[in-house]
């Protein structure tokens, strides 16, 4: 169905999908490591600074919490030990309550502000519970002092006030062991905070040194596995730009890899079609030169076909017989014709023209091919259309690709082929359909149709040409589609109708005029062909019609003869040894230009309709073979101008 | 399909590592899990009640879940609690601590069990500030706060106007004083004196000086540990009959000898966190266990709570296994994501929503009933 070519570069990308992914999976894993990457150090500054950090924070709040509230603590034992040491010493005043200053000291001792377990860390946990049960046990020794006091029990009393006092020592060392501790708790902290400190630079380094090296692997994979195959594949595109199709990418496993094997499959397959396009040129020029050669024996054919054809003592089936050469003659130089204008597109001018004509051409050109494959043909023109607005030649290229794809479609078909080509118009569109009863385009190709190097004729096709004829249509404002006809195909092509005031107003035709006697009399004319049959047959024709004709065999020859005399008119072919008509036009332009007006073009290497740069006006030029009749009017018009100047 | 052979092939291989991994774990010889008891004086009653209950636990799982109880020995004091936090907390296999006995020793060891990441369940401690030392301290009964006001409401009722509180000098007791002084506010019950007191006081002297008070108190109320609260009964009533004696929980350890000394059974009431209650069948179990220990006397809230305190990190090791952390997070998830565990005492959760909470009881025919 498709190009086999395209269809291989397809399948062989597809066959390498099992390492589909590679450059996608690499770019993932590099991006996946990267994140990795950076990640680690914030991770490893939680994981390692930031717990030692939190229980700085916690513990170093706790631990001076604990020591504020034991400072608080002190201050009101440091009283109540004062006071206890002065009732030992007896240095307090009689006057003075001693049971109820005791009980306020106690009552103090207990009303102070007690270290919250939540505050003490696991170190400070032991000394801090021996000062808990010093402390109320100093405090609950106060308490049985001041009640043996009150009680009147004063030995009791005594005592208690001793033993309270002896637990002093113990509790001033529980206080240091405290402190001590607390600075150490404290040292131990800071070291751990230090050790982490020292980590975290250490691997902060690692980190850098890591990164560094993955900053150079990643760009060493990036341009090994990016930078290069995308510089080689611009390269690449840029040498097809401009024109190398021998450009070439190598291929790696990857998906660029496989965008390499696809560009130089792709560019393989575009140098092959330049081939067969060098060819199908190659084929044109030398289908032009054929014509020329063609034209000429078919002008002279014609030529004396129409020279007796002028006589008047023709037997009636001798007559006939002209008759039929003459008409012969005629078909094929049309074929010719179109064949030429055929192979020389080029940058067609746009002209309005009647859909009807261009149909009308396309079937002349293909139409040999009908009763060779017994195809009936029948076409079908409305009276009323309009014209549309196109390049003429190329729309013809459309018309003959789609009859010659109907013709190809029916070959093997059994039992009658008909091809129905109609024209008609619809609103403000001119249309075109052409269907024939052939098997129709596979349903899953209809998604293809029109795309570039689809083709259903496999390596035979290019893949083109439907592409081609709908690109065409729609440059030209329409459209081609395609519908189902059942049985076969159908094609629609549709152009916007002329607007009624674009339609220039046709020019008359010249009627055609037979060479009667006396029609050209007075009429010098140079005959300038090296086909010595094209110019006895024109010459006959000519002087049949009363001028005056010489003949000369090439370009140098003429000027030698119009140099001796001077003629009306100049009958010139432009292929000729010597001098060609191409040589000879300068001549003419350079030392004698009062003849550039009174030459006329007959050449076997005009197409119809061809517009290049041509030695003389175009309505000055006329192509082999030629109708004799309008070959003397158009003298005549010429021989008249140049009279009355 | 290399990338899918690849991962297949990474799955593969991780399989394979994981099992490896497992089976070497199960090959290598587990440690196995211990329960540390941190009870000082209850110790006793720890190791009479609490073996029967190990070995029915363990003969109902398999070997690898089989629990051995660690219990030091030693006294009361805090300096030997946190002996034991210490040498409990280096024990291979420790799933968690149960202890200390009181408010005091249970918040001096908190910080070693938090510190060492160890869940401690605290049976009987009741100070309010265990539910907040540390995120590994469960305290299995409601805090003191309750019973403070129970102890206060009771001594309203019964048409007492003057109080004398002897308290324990410790985070129990003060907790205690604190809450039943909030409690009195606004009545017309007048607090006499609040007495403090240390394991080492003299508590005749201190009981001397309460007695002689002018005018007398017409009600105590004991807030310390049994073994002292009895001599001062004994003591307290063998001055005036008449004065009412309210216990704290604290007393219970004391209660067979206190309703023996008690002139009348409307002089003696004590704070409780349980009384048997037959239809429950953990209790049945328990006193089955307790009677068959050979220990003596009346089973106690104290010995229920130790006991549940044992089941509760037996039956988290046996769920979760023996992990601590795995442990504390089954401890959280009772009442929440799992049923209240079941236990002697009650439902036991640690939502703070259902405490065990105290109740008064006092002396009856038959043994004690509660007061309404």
């Amino acid at each position: 169905m498709s190009d086999p070519e395209f269809a291989t570069v397809a399948t062989n990308s597809e066959s390498k999908s099992p390492s589909s992914g590679t450059l996608r999976r690499t770019m993932f894993m590099a991006t996946v490591l990267m994140v990795l990457y950076g990640l680690s150090l914030p991770s490893l500054v939680l994981w390692r600074l930031l717990p030692v950090a939190q229980s700085l924070e916690n513990e170093s709040a706790a631990t001076s919490g604990a020591f504020q509230t034991l400072r608080e603590q002190g201050e009101v034992f440091q009283r109540a030990v004062t006071f206890a040491r002065m009732l030992n010493d007896k240095t307090i005043p009689d006057t003075l309550d001693v049971g109820r200053l005791l009980a306020e000291h106690v009552q103090a001792l207990r009303d102070a502000p007690d270290i919250e377990p939540a505050d003490i860390v696991e170190q400070m946990s032991a000394v801090f519970a021996r000062l808990a049960t010093q402390s109320d046990r100093f405090t609950a020794l106060l308490d049985e002092a001041g009640r043996a006091y009150r009680l009147g029990e004063m030995p009791l009393f005594r005592t208690r006030i001793r033993t309270a006092l002896d637990s002093v020592s113990g509790i001033a060392q529980s206080l240091d062991d405290a402190q001590r501790q607390g600075l150490g708790d404290l040292l131990d902290r800071q070291a751990r905070v230090n050790q982490a400190s020292h980590e975290l630079v250490f691997w902060t380094y690692g980190w850098l040194v890591i990164g560094g090296l993955l900053l150079w692997s990643l760009v060493s994979l990036t341009r090994r596995r990016l930078i290069v195959p995308l510089s080689g594949l611009e390269r690449a595109l840029t040498q097809l730009s401009a024109g190398d199709l021998e450009a070439h990418i190598p291929e790696t496993n990857d998906e660029l890899g496989r965008l390499a094997n696809v560009f130089n499959r792709a560019s393989d397959v575009l140098r092959r079609r330049a081939e067969e396009q060098g060819r199908f040129a190659a084929a044109g020029q030398l289908l032009a030169d054929v014509a020329h050669e063609v034209n000429n024996p078919l002008m002279a054919i014609l030529g004396t076909a129409e020279t007796n054809l002028a006589g008047t003592d023709l037997k009636p089936d001798t007559r006939a017989d002209f008759d039929l050469i003459r008409e012969q003659a005629r078909r094929a130089g049309q074929l010719l014709s179109g064949l030429l204008r055929f192979v020389r597109i080029g940058d067609e001018p746009v002209e309005i023209v009647q859909l009807s004509t261009v149909v009308t051409r396309a079937i002349d050109l293909v139409a040999y091919q009908f009763p060779l494959h017994a195809i009936e043909c029948v076409t079908s023109f409305a009276a009323e259309t309009s014209p549309v607005r196109t390049a003429a030649t190329r729309l013809e290229q459309v018309f003959v690709n789609l009859l010659t794809n109907a013709v190809q479609a029916m070959v093997d078909l059994p039992g009658r082929r008909k091809i129905e080509v109609r024209v008609w118009q619809n609103g403000s569109w001119s249309c075109v359909s052409m269907r024939d009863n052939g098997p129709g385009v596979p349903t899953d190709f209809r998604d293809r149709l029109f795309q570039p190097f689809s083709s259903t004729k496999g390596s035979s096709g290019t893949g083109l040409g439907l592409y081609i004829c709908r690109r065409i249509a729609r440059e030209g404002g329409g459209d081609l589609t395609y519908a189902d006809a059942n049985p076969g195909a159908q094609f629609l092509l549709s152009l916007p109708a002329c607007e009624p005031d674009a339609i220039p107003t046709p020019i008359p035709q010249p009627r055609s005029v037979r060479a009667e006697g006396g029609q050209l009399s007075g009429i010098n004319i140079l005959i300038v062909d090296d086909e010595e049959g094209v110019r006895t047959a024109i010459a006959r024709y000519l002087r049949s019609g009363g001028a005056s004709v010489r003949e000369a065999i090439h370009g140098r020859d003429a000027l030698d003869q119009v140099d001796a005399e001077r003629p009306d008119v100049v009958l010139l072919d432009l292929r000729m040894p010597v001098m060609d008509g191409y040589a000879f036009m300068a001549e003419v332009h350079k030392a004698r230009p009062w003849l550039e007006s009174r030459v006329v073009v007959l050449s076997g290497d005009l197409g119809a309709g061809h517009t290049g740069n041509t030695p003389v006006p175009p309505a000055r030029m006329m192509a082999k073979p030629v109708v004799l009749q309008d070959l003397v009017k158009r003298l005549k018009d010429v021989a008249a101008a140049n009279a009355r100047q | 399909m290399i990338l899918a052979h690849d991962t297949t092939r990474a799955i593969a291989v991780a399989t394979a590592s994981l099992a490896l991994a497992l089976a070497c774990t199960g090959c290598a010889d587990p440690t196995p899990p211990v329960v540390g008891i941190a009870m000082g004086i209850d110790v006793g009653i720890a190791q009479a009640v609490l073996p029967a209950r190990q070995k029915r636990f363990n003969d109902s799982v398999s070997a690898r879940h089989r629990i051995s109880l660690r219990m030091p020995r030693g006294s009361a004091e805090a300096s030997d609690a946190l002996t034991w936090a210490n040498e409990l907390v280096r024990t291979p296999g420790l799933v968690g601590v149960v202890g200390h006995e009181s408010s005091r020793s249970a918040l001096q060891a908190a910080p070693i069990y938090r510190e060492r990441g160890v869940v401690q369940i605290v049976p009987t401690g009741t100070s309010a500030k265990l539910a907040s030392v540390s995120p590994w301290t469960f305290p299995l009964v409601a805090s003191d706060s309750l019973q403070g006001k129970l102890l206060a409401q009771y001594a309203v009722a019964s048409g007492r106007k003057r109080l004398t509180l002897f308290v324990q000098d410790d985070e129990y007791g003060r907790g205690i004083v604190t809450a039943t002084v909030n409690a009195l506010i606004g009545t017309d019950v007048q607090i006499l004196e609040n007495v403090m007191h240390t394991p080492q006081s003299d508590y005749a002297l201190l009981l001397r000086s309460v007695l002689g008070h002018v005018p007398k108190p017409d009600a105590l109320v004991l807030i310390t540990q049994g073994h002292i609260a009895v001599p001062l009964a004994r003591l307290a009533w063998s001055q005036d009959p008449t004065l009412l004696v309210l216990g704290s929980d604290a007393t219970i350890a004391g209660a067979s000898e206190l309703r023996s000394l008690a002139p009348a059974p409307d002089r003696l009431a004590l704070a409780t966190y349980w009384l048997p209650d037959s239809s429950n069948v953990a209790t049945q179990v328990f006193l089955r266990d307790f009677r068959a220990s050979g220990f003596g006397g009346e089973p106690q809230w104290n010995h229920a709570a130790l006991y549940d305190a044992v089941g509760l990190l037996n039956t988290a090791a046996a769920e979760v296994g023996g992990h601590p952390t795995a442990v504390r997070k089954w401890l959280l998830a009772l009442g929440r994501d799992r049923p209240a565990y079941q236990g002697v005492l009650g439902p036991i959760d640690f939502t703070g929503q259902h405490a065990v909470a105290a109740r008064l009881i006092r002396p009856s025919a038959t043994g004690w009933e509660l007061i309404p």
